[in-house]
Formats: C-alpha cells, structure tokens, sequence
C-alpha cells in the first residue's frame, strides 16, 4: 500500500514539476527575442526538469518494479504537499486570470502555528530517520548526488527565506505564493533525506537511470543556488537585454552616419 | 524592493578569470565525482567520498565567493587547495598522475593571470615537482606523448600568461585615460557633484558643487551635509537616518528642487541623489545640484505675465460677449445677425483660450486646491457627455459600469473629462467615435477615453502632458489650441491623488486613461504586485520570492 502511494504523490509531482518547467521554458522563449536569457528562468527550468525527472524515475520503480520504501518516504511528499498544492492552485487561479496570490497581512496565529508544527514534525522525521541511517550496511556511493541536493536544497530555502523577509519587512505581510514556493524546497531535501535513508539501509538499491537524473539535478541545483544568491546579493543581473542593447547601438550609429552624412551634404 | 545599486567592481580581466576558473573548479569536481560514483574512473570509494563531500562543495563555494570582492586570503586559499588536490588525486592514481597534471593546466594560467607571472610559475613548478614525486616513471610511447603534451600545454599556459600581462598592461592604460576624462568632465561640469558616505560625510566634491554650496574659505570635502540648510517646500530635509534626498529622488527622473538660504535670498537647486556601492561593498551616495535661480526667475516672471495678461483680456472679452447678446436682440437684419453670431461663436473660443491659461498659471502658482471626497464617477459621466456629443459635432459613447465611486473632485474630474473629450474630437479631424470607459480595477477606477484619429509617436506621447507641448509645429495651425490642456489634466489628476497616462499608435488614435483611487476600499492584496498581469511567469516568481528582478525591460 505504502509503495502504491509513494508511486502516485511522486508521479503526480512529476508531472506538476515538468509542466511548471514546460511554463517557464515557454515565457523564456516568448522573451528571448527581446530580453536574452534570464538566469533565474533557465535555472528555474532545469531544477524543474530535473527533479521532475528524479519523480518520475522514483514513482516508475515504486508502481512497477517492487521498489520498496517506508512511511517516512511518503510522510516527506505529504509534509510538500500542502505548499505545492497551494501553490499549483494559485498557479490554475492566474492562468484563468485571476490574481495568483493572496496577501497576508501581518504574521497571523495560524501562520505562525503552521510554522511551528511543521518545524516540530520535520525534526521527528530527522530524528526518526536517524534508526534507518544507523541501520546502513553500507553507503553506496551513489548516493551521494541525493546527499548533496539535501543541502544544496536547504541552501537554497535559507536563501529564499531571507528573500520572504524582506518582502516582510517592505510590505508587513506575506505573499502567499512567495511562501509556498519556498516551502518547495525544504520539503524537497526531506524527501531526497528519505531516499538516502532508505536505500542506505537496504530497502533498495540504487539504479543507474535515477544516478544520472540526480547527478543532472546537482548542477542544476548549484545553478539554481548561485543564481538565487547572486540575485540577492545584487552581484547577478537578470535578463541580459543583450539584444536591445545592440539594438540601441545600431540605432545609435544609424543617428551618427545621418549626422555626418548631413554634415557632408552641409558642407 | 531595493533596487539594484550600480557596483564599483574590480577590472573586467581579472574577474572574468576568476568566475571561470571558479566554474570550471566546480564543472571538474562534478564530472569526476559522478564518474568516480560509478566507478567509471577506478576511484576507491573513500576518494570519491571526499571528492563529493569536500571537494565539490569547497569548488562550490569558492565558486560564489569569487563573485564577490577579490580577496588576497582566498587566493592563496584557493591556490594552496588547488594544489592539494591535485597533488592527492596524483597520490591516489599515481599511474594517471600526467593526466592530473593536464587537467590542472586551465588552473596554472588562471592562477597566473589572477596572481601574476611568479606565482603562476611557481604553482606549475609546484604541479611538475608533484607528479614527478608521485607519479610512475616514464615508460613507452604513450607516457612520451604525455610529457610532449604537458610540454605543449605548459608553453600555451606561458603564452596565456604574456597575453595576459599585456591585456592588463592595456586596460591599466584604458583604465587612466578614461579617469583622466572622468576628471575632466567632472572639473569643467556646470553641475555639482558631491560624493558622500552612509553618514553623510562628504568625500569628493567637484568645482561646481564648491562654487554651489561651499562656504567661503572652506572645503567641501571633509564637512558632513548635515551642515547644508537644505529644504524642500515641505521644511528642512532630515538625513539623521539616512541620506532623504535619496528618499525623495526614489523613482524620480529629474530630480527635485530643493531651496537653500544664502543671506536674504532664497536659492533653488535642481537636485537628485542615487546611491553607488564601492568595490568593497560600502554604500555611498552620489548628489548632484544644479543653480536654477535664473531658471525660477524666468518661470516666474513667464507665469506671472500669463496670469495678468489672461486676466486683462478676461475684462473685455466679457464686455465683448454681453455686448454681443444685447445687440442680438434688438438687430434683425441677417448679415448684421451672422456677423454677431461669429462674434459671439469666436468670443467664446477665446474666452475658453483665456480660462485654460489662467488655471495654469493657477496650478503653476500652487493656487489650485484641489479636495477629494467620494464622486459618483457613473452618474457624472453620464450627465457630464449626454449632449456632448451635439456640441462637439461627434458621436460620444459612454461605457461606464454601474455604481464606480472614486477618490475625486467633482469639479476638477469634469475639467478633465472635457478636456480629454474636446482634446480627442480636436485630434480625429476625419470623424469616428469618440469612446469613454469607466471600470473598477481592484481598488481603483480607471477611465478610458478613446478616439480613432491621428495618434502619436511613443516621443511624442512621452512628452504630450508637458506644458506648451505640441506633437508637430505644423499642427499648431491644422488643429489649433495652446498645448496646455494635457498639461492640467495631468495636474489636476496628480491633485487627485492620481495617475494619468496614454497609449498611442500613429494614424491609429490615442486612448488616455486616468486611474484615481476607488472610495470603497478593495479586498486586500499583496502590495506593490499590482503591475504584475503585464509581466511573465519568471519576473512574477522572483518577486514573489523576494528576489530582485534586475532587468531593465
């Protein structure tokens, strides 16, 4: 039963991941034209890409291979759930034209309740995958890109928490969509936590489709880190403009050569 | 949001160098960890556990932190790790040692075109001194070819180090001649530039900011602007907690006016403020002020004729048009009767000439008050433009949702709905309908008026709401007018605590649209994402996660 549900939250994250990738592939290219190439898009695109894949991957090998895994495993998608399902709502919400975000003013009861719960409930998995870790035959090192996007996808919530702060701080309230994407990624390193425990321990080994898909996912998840950080720091400038720029300047050698073509005529 | 400060950085060559090597640290660090995961490359499984757990993440974060200021610490941090880790990949595979050594090649010239010639040299000799340590002998004609192919590489790393020290030779020289210029620009300029930092202390001042705000026989540089009497019309500006003529310049293009007291006389400045980041990420401000005590005077004096001159001619014209009603009544002959007609039609335009020059000078003279309450925008439109149409010789259709209820003045909103009417019949000389919308967008009213006639330029839209403004000096005699009617439309509306603004398209008409607050307040949302329906799905995610977006379309 267990592995039947794992299979289905993970497809479905599959397909939600890949078509929140396909969205921003095609704003990117509807742009290009114009803006150039926007880093934090192109990253965005492949960490949805890859970890869309890793999904898809997983959820295959838990419906139709026997893969084997605990609770903990989809106790970690649930724990995502809520903040992709808020999230993938507002997203159906602004295509049908609606707003896309709901504006919480302040840090309400319930938000800061939400909070604490869901900091309490992550640190009872941490603890309760520690037996599992401990329980490890051996550490395969094909475990390690896993190990490596559980803090790389810290990382990049510590980043973007600071980036909720300040929208805090500058608007005294929350952007709803802001949160929950967010949120993603926290619940992303937990979920890939429990993939290690698990195959640490032996409940399944891991195969070579899923090591190449993770070992995309770690560029891409650097990609995504250093973009997000760079952005923040102002150290990163998004949408290169490069194409308006040489537009600018062969307008601007068009207006030269007209002045002095004028010039000559004059003279 | 904070919006993205320009930043001193280090020269172009050097960084460039860094992000690359810094990049191509971590691109090697993957590829070998992943491989070795698999053990594509007969790496113990200890190594590739270090590859990947230390190695990896120490590239990844030189990799970020090399975006940031050069550091003298973390080159010889990153140096000395280069050279570790390359020397335990050799310890581990002393038979692939060469290609070790090859793989660092990239990292020998990066080391020398960021350190210099020495240390590059040193750092290969380094390399060469470790492969000959730990790795195997030469032995047959593939380890040959390796040495050759180190040869080759080493001289190309020698090469890469000349052109380097030249290139950099070069931008040194770019370098000065474009401070010399900037030095220049900045002595002969009529503007006053005045650097300060965070506390206000001023650190560079040009000849013309001494010459605009400097006190005799002392210097600008050195002096806090705490000790500058600026004011604004407001009162005194406050920089105890930071810089408020940077507050003020916030999302201004031309700067504000700013007054100060010299003696009896009062001074006005042309001021803006926007801040620099130096190279070691210390916030500065750059101030810039202009004199524009000459500029004032003239306005002054221009307004001041304008309001007496239109209030002399205000006298007759009246006498004028009672004079001509009177005589209506009592001549019946009919040439005599058209000639009053003219009279009276052409008295009357000019009455409306007179009326549009004395509300701006009004409006220039701060004489306009212009008090907001709520305003029933569906029941004034709909009274204001059900015969306008007659009048105007041009059908006018109203468009108004049921109810709207707008932050307005009454009086001042049919000023301009009239003018906007009057402005759009004027500009469609070849007919067409003339189009008012009213609707409620969240918590504001806009409202709409379209016309299909000879449209604008987007430079001339940019500039249509300036005061005296015409889209052609031809068309001054084709359409006639003053050029100051978008003008009070703009005025009033910012009175009314609103926002005025057009789309156009040459030989196609305009649509101007006036947003004004709605008096009953919206459903809650989340600030300053208003303008976010125009925007792609990429620019809506980075705001919604507090990232700035940087791009300047």
């Amino acid at each position: 039963m267990i592995p039947l549900v794992g299979a289905i939250l993970n497809l479905v994250l599959a397909v939600v991941y890949v078509s929140i990738g396909t969205m921003v592939g095609m704003d990117l290219e509807k742009q290009i034209r114009r803006r150039g190439w926007s880093h934090f898009g192109v990253s965005w695109l492949t960490i949805m890409y890859t970890c869309g894949v890793h999904h898809l991957v997983h959820g295959v090998h838990l419906l139709a291979e026997g893969r084997q895994v605990g609770g903990l495993d989809v106790l970690a998608v649930l724990m995502g759930l809520p903040a992709g399902g808020i999230w993938a709502a507002l997203r159906v919400e602004a295509a049908r034209g609606g707003r896309g975000d709901r504006y919480i003013a302040g840090t309400p009861g319930w938000l800061r309740a939400g909070t604490v719960g869901m900091a309490l409930l992550s640190l009872a998995v941490a603890v309760a995958v520690v037996p599992w870790l401990v329980r490890a035959e051996r550490l395969d090192t094909r475990l390690l890109p896993n190990i490596l996007m559980v803090v790389l996808y810290l990382a990049v919530g510590g980043v973007l928490l600071r980036g909720q702060l300040r929208n805090l701080t500058d608007h005294g309230g929350w952007s709803t969509s802001g949160l929950s994407l967010m949120m993603i990624f926290p619940t992303c390193a937990m979920m890939h936590l429990m993939y290690v425990a698990y195959a640490a321990a032996g409940s399944f080994a891991p195969d070579s489709h899923g090591l190449w898909v993770d070992w995309a996912g770690v560029p891409a998840a650097l990609y995504f880190l250093w973009v997000v950080a760079g952005l923040e720091t102002g150290t990163l400038r998004d949408w290169n403009d490069r194409f308006e720029a040489i537009e600018e300047q062969a307008s601007l050698d068009i207006a030269t050569g007209l002045a002095r073509t004028q010039q000559e005529v004059g003279a | 949001m904070p919006a993205t400060s320009p930043t001193m950085q280090a020269a172009g060559g050097d960084l460039a160098a860094r992000r690359i090597i810094a990049l191509a640290r971590v691109a090697i660090a993957v590829v070998v960890t992943a491989f070795a995961s698999v053990e594509a490359i007969p790496l113990p499984p200890a190594a590739t556990w270090v590859a990947g757990l230390v190695w990896l993440p120490l590239g990844a974060w030189l990799w970020f932190a090399e975006e940031g200021p050069a550091s003298r610490a973390r080159t010889f941090v990153t140096t000395v790790g280069d050279l570790l880790t390359a020397s335990a990949a050799m310890w581990l595979l002393p038979g692939q040692a060469d290609v070790v050594l090859v793989l660092c090649v990239p990292f020998v010239a990066a080391v020398a075109y960021r350190s210099g010639a020495v240390t590059g040299l040193a750092f290969a000799a380094a390399l060469f001194g470790a492969d000959t340590l730990l790795g195997t002998p030469p032995t047959g004609s593939a380890h040959l070819a390796m040495h050759i192919a180190q040869a080759v590489a080493v001289t190309g790393t020698v090469l890469l180090i000349t052109r380097a020290l030249v290139v950099q030779r070069r931008d040194a020289r770019s370098l000065r001649q474009q401070v010399r210029k900037s030095d220049l620009i900045l002595a002969q300029s009529a503007e006053g530039m005045v650097l300060t930092d965070e506390a206000g202390r001023v650190l560079q001042a040009n000849p013309a900011a001494e010459r605009i705000l400097g006190t005799a026989g002392r210097s600008l540089p050195g002096t806090s602007c705490h000790g500058q009497d600026l004011r604004t019309d407001a009162g005194a500006l406050d920089c105890r907690t930071g810089c408020a003529l940077l507050a003020l310049c916030e999302g201004q293009d031309h700067g504000v006016t700013l007054y100060r007291h010299v003696g009896e006389q009062r001074q006005p400045l042309l001021a803006s403020a926007v801040p620099l980041v130096d190279a070691r990420g210390r916030r500065e401000v750059l101030h810039s002020f202009r004199d524009i005590t000459h500029l004032k005077a003239a306005d002054e004096a221009k307004t001041m004729f304008l309001a007496t001159a239109s209030h002399e001619l205000k006298t007759p014209l009246t006498v004028i048009r009672g004079f001509t009603q009177v005589l209506r009544t009592v001549v019946d002959e009919e040439r005599a009767s058209m000639a009053l007609d003219a009279i009276e039609t052409r008295t009357k335009e000019l009455s409306a000439i007179v009326d549009r020059l004395l509300l701006s000078s009004r409006i220039d003279a701060g004489r306009v008050d212009v008090v907001t309450e709520p305003v029933d925008v569906t029941a004034l439109l709909t009274a204001r433009l059900r015969d306008v149409g007659s009048s105007i010789g041009r059908a006018v259709e109203v468009e108004a949702d049921p109810g709207l209820v707008a932050e307005a003045s009454a009086e001042a909103l049919c000023t301009v709905v009239d003018h906007l009417v009057d402005n759009a019949a004027k500009y469609s000389p070849g007919g067409g309908a003339i189009t008012v919308r009213a609707r409620s967008t969240d918590d504001h009213v806009t409202i709409e008026v379209s016309d299909h006639g000879i449209g604008m330029t987007p430079e001339q839209a940019d500039r249509c709401f300036d005061r005296f403004w015409q889209a052609e000096g031809t068309d001054v005699r084709r359409f006639g007018g003053t050029g100051i009617g978008l003008y009070i439309v703009r005025s009033l509306v910012t009175g009314m605590d609103g926002h005025v603004d057009v789309r156009s398209a040459l030989g196609r008409g305009s649509t101007f649209r006036l947003t004004l607050q709605a008096a009953v307040p919206a459903p809650a949302r989340v600030p300053g994402l208003a303008h976010l329906a125009e925007r792609t799905t990429v620019d809506e995610f980075m705001h919604q996660l507090g990232l700035p977006a940087g791009g300047t379309s």
